[in-house]
């Protein structure tokens, strides 16, 4: 190590374990406005925040704020900030080589749920700051905080760890930003018919010309008859379940996981491999009914995709075959539309819930409006969230979505599952690939562990670069027996 | 010419290999230079004796570049067995051919790669390694299914329906091979056993496989030299006498993805690799003291157990249960601790195993191990061997 570094080493542990200053109280105490502007942003509709004569009827008493914006209460906005030593810190750090920074990590942990009129003060701690890392953003530094929230009585309300990467954006190795693909099925003479079918929204069987018997995968000659003639049938798409399997690892970015892969006996008398999708992979057994479509799995592949019997959202042969065809032809009309599971109007009871629950997915559309809303919502005036430029010298295509937005998703996630008398008691998550505009991510879940009236969630958001966020929140349901 | 033309009439003569790690820090052709030298010289031989190479196709080493590197002369004969890890035995075969019709007298039959460090085959086929079937890819990785987790998952998955096996009995045999491992200073997981316990809590890879159903990655490499079983007898070491050896594909057959049979468990390139080896050897299951049995993957082991003829149809989870598989079992298998516990060098550390039990030479000796079945890849083309006592 040279002497600078180790100066500069020397000087960072100067900041470590010390407050940043004086403690901070936000300009204004929890009101409904920003909190309506916040529900907004992340479309979170929970009447517990929103809905005054439903909450003072509900086991809340009264509105609540979102948990998740426990920081937003804290923060000083666009007013100057003071010369405190994070502020010295992450200078430090610039002049020292790493001028961008991103957050993380952000785990937020819930003494209890603030109300309009509560007043939040914020004491933060910097708790560490790494040596230089290798990270995919570039070589940067991990600076971890430690904020502790407190109401007017001085009474703690929650507390928060919190990450930042400082890092060598522009200057350093850029982030591959290219949208990983699924790897395309070759071109070739002797499985056309397959491709131009599938193009069609069909799924043909090869068919012998002369003896009649059917072959999946193709071939130039009849293994029967060994005739050179061929044509086609139809699959009807219907078929049983043969073999399958739950992919875990490792996972391949373009895909979901687990990935059920499925070998189905087609009623015609032939096997097909494809994904079978929109299913709870603990619900697939061998001897499952499933149909098969043709989906656009991803812009220029059409794939056949197996779902559960009567899950099937058109019918193919030769009658639907034209539909599908239509569909297809329309671009992204054929694309499965965002799913957004409804809101449970009544909330989970503990025995209601078995560990290894799904919870079902949401698609979120990534916008620009959406990115602008929820940061300047969660009172994050960073540049990269709202001014592209800024975003781009730091090696980003375009703005992308702050961590207390995807914070908010997650805890919407939870309480949009689990109801709105349910309440959060903590939400961590680590970012992975950032949320850009045209982008979607769809987040999903499982119950990961129950507790007395608590479930622990398993929480990941997915975009087509691969896992935004992964996480897990603490909710406490009603009670086990009660009403 | 007789009825048994190959049975007898070879011997590996020397085997060599280098150091199992997770990172060898060297080039696969080094790694190639120094197991054959090791495997020259364990057989009292030198690079100038050689006249013949084999190794697999996906082997990255050139048979010219490595003969260049040891200093050899003449070469008369070079091949390749392909699909994968299904030519660990059939390299043993086309040397022994060789060397029974003459065309060469010192064959050396080697696998090197980096398996870890290097190209590591559980990140699968996406664009990493190079086949020259890439329509019969295009059927399976567009859908996800690109690693030899996932194709032996579909097939295990079936396995498991048809015969009543259970993920227990899969974790019976990791724990089996585990326990051998842990007694040979070679293997990576010397002195550490495995419990059933920690096999089912092990994640998931491709359900039904978990961690531990799946066999390491190695960086290292075997090479084991092949002559005349009447030269062999003079050379230093014992010889393993080739009673059998043979190659096997069967029909609708696919490299990993066989996926279009009626019966996705029976595995008739295995049957067709069985019905040879008993019959040039003249031998039957029950004359077998030890068995090297290719493990990529915990249901492999289950599926030769019966295809081999050890037990019939789904009685192999009976064999594992009574404790055949264990070093004082009614079959011993994997001594060395297998591909599971010892390393990931395609099958050809099985063959270097099955030398070393014929010469009682292994950290796990067999008593009186007088035939030694050793096989190859399951799910693809494969190979098998009998070696023999001169």
């Amino acid at each position: 190590m040279t002497l600078a570094a180790e100066a500069l080493d020397a000087r960072l542990e100067g900041f470590v374990g010390r407050e940043i200053g004086p403690p901070e109280t936000g300009p204004d105490p929890v009101n409904a406005p920003m909190i309506r502007h916040f529900c907004e942003a992340v479309g979170d509709a929970c009447p517990a925040y929103l809905d005054a004569d439903w909450a003072a009827r509900s086991r809340h008493g009264g509105l609540v704020a979102p948990p998740a914006m426990l920081q937003a209460w804290a923060l000083r906005g666009l007013r100057p900030p003071p010369r405190d030593r994070l502020v010295e810190l992450l200078a430090l750090l610039r002049e020292a080589g790493y001028p961008d920074v991103v957050a993380t990590d952000c785990e937020q942990t819930y003494e209890r749920l603030l109300r309009p009129g509560d007043r939040v003060t914020l004491r933060t701690t910097i708790e560490s700051v790494s040596k230089e890392k290798t990270t995919a953003l570039g070589p940067g530094r991990f600076v971890d905080l430690r904020l502790a929230f407190e109401d007017a009585q001085g009474a703690g309300v929650g507390s928060q760890r919190f990450r930042l990467l400082l890092f060598k954006g522009a200057g350093g190795a850029a982030p591959s930003l290219e949208r990983p693909r699924r790897p395309r099925p070759p071109a070739s003479e002797d499985t056309r018919l397959f491709a131009e079918g599938l193009a069609r929204g069909e799924i043909r069987i090869e068919r012998c010309a002369a003896c009649g018997r059917l072959r999946h995968p193709p071939r130039p000659m009849c293994p029967a008859c060994r005739s050179l003639a061929r044509d086609f049938a139809v699959a009807s798409g219907r078929g049983i379940v043969h073999s399958f399997t739950v992919i875990h690892h490792p996972q391949f970015p373009p895909f979901s996981y687990p990935l059920v892969v499925a070998l189905v006996d087609l009623e015609e008398g032939t096997r097909l491999v494809a994904d079978l999708v929109d299913v709870d992979p603990a619900a697939v057994a061998i001897g499952m009914a499933v149909e098969a479509e043709v989906r656009e799995v991803e812009e220029g592949l059409a794939l056949p995709v197996f779902v559960a019997a009567g899950r099937a959202s058109g019918r193919r042969g030769p009658e639907g075959a034209g539909g599908a065809a239509r569909a297809l032809g329309a671009g992204a009309a054929a694309r499965p539309s965002a799913r957004v599971p409804a809101a449970r109007a009544s909330t989970l009871r503990a025995d209601e819930v078995a560990v290894g629950d799904a919870l079902p997915p949401l698609d979120v559309p990534i916008t620009v409006t959406g990115i602008v809303a929820g940061a300047i919502a969660s009172r994050d005036y960073q540049d990269v969230h709202h001014d592209p430029g800024a975003a781009r010298r730091q090696g980003l295509p375009n703005v992308f979505m702050n961590i207390l937005t995807t914070n908010g998703y997650v805890g919407r996630y939870a309480t949009d599952w689990a109801g709105p008398e349910a309440v959060l008691r903590s939400i961590a998550i680590r970012l992975g690939v950032p949320n850009l505009p045209g982008d979607t991510m769809t987040l999903g879940g499982r119950v990961a562990a129950l507790a007395g009236d608590e479930a622990t969630l398993a929480v990941e958001g997915r975009n087509g670069l691969g896992v935004h966020v992964s996480g897990t929140v603490r909710v406490g349901l009603r009670p086990r027996g009660g009403p | 010419m007789t009825d048994r033309p190959l049975s007898g009439r070879a011997a590996i003569a020397g085997i060599g290999q280098t150091e199992f790690s997770k990172r060898s820090g060297r080039s696969e052709l080094q790694l190639a230079a120094e197991c054959t030298l090791a495997a020259l010289r364990d057989g009292g031989l030198e690079p100038a004796d050689v006249d013949g190479f084999v190794s697999f196709s996906l082997d990255a080493v050139d048979e010219i570049e490595l003969a260049r590197a040891l200093g050899c002369r003449d070469l008369t004969f070079f091949a390749r067995v392909p699909h994968g890890g299904g030519a660990a035995c059939g390299v043993v075969q086309q040397a022994a051919m060789a060397v029974a019709t003459g065309v060469a007298d010192v064959v050396v039959c080697w696998r090197a790669l980096n398996g870890r460090s290097g190209q590591r085959y559980s990140q699968g086929v996406a664009g990493q390694i190079v086949t020259t079937d890439l329509v019969h890819w295009g059927w399976y990785a567009p859908h996800g299914l690109f690693t030899p987790a996932a194709w032996t998952a579909l097939a295990a998955r079936r396995y498991l329906h048809e015969t009543g096996a259970t993920s227990e009995d899969l974790g019976r045999v990791a724990v089996t091979l585990r326990r051998h491992a842990a007694r040979n200073p070679n293997a990576f997981f010397y002195a550490r056993p495995l419990t059933l316990e920690e096999h089912q809590a092990s994640r998931f890879i491709a359900e039904p496989l978990r961690l531990y159903d799946c066999c390491q990655e190695t960086d290292g490499g075997v090479a084991v030299v092949v002559t005349s079983a009447e030269r062999a007898r003079d050379l230093p070491q014992p010889p393993a006498v080739i009673l059998a050896a043979a190659s096997g594909a069967g029909p609708e057959q696919e490299v990993m993805t066989s996926f279009y049979r009626d019966d996705l468990t029976e595995m008739p390139e295995v049957r067709a690799v069985a019905r040879q080896l008993w019959a040039q050897s003249g031998l039957a299951p029950a004359d077998v003291s030890c068995a090297v049995l290719y493990d990529a993957f915990t249901p492999n082991v289950l599926v030769q157990l019966e295809a081999y003829g050890f037990c019939g149809r789904g009685e192999a989870k009976d064999l594992v249960r009574e404790g055949w598989l264990e070093l004082d079992g009614r079959l011993p298998v994997n001594p060395h601790g297998g591909q599971i516990g010892e390393g990931y060098i395609h099958g050809m550390n099985g063959v270097a195993e099955g030398v070393r039990q014929i010469r009682g030479t292994s950290a796990n000796p067999v008593r009186g191990a007088e035939h030694v079945l050793v096989t190859a890849g399951t799910g693809v083309p494969t190979s098998g061997l009998v070696l023999g006592r001169a």
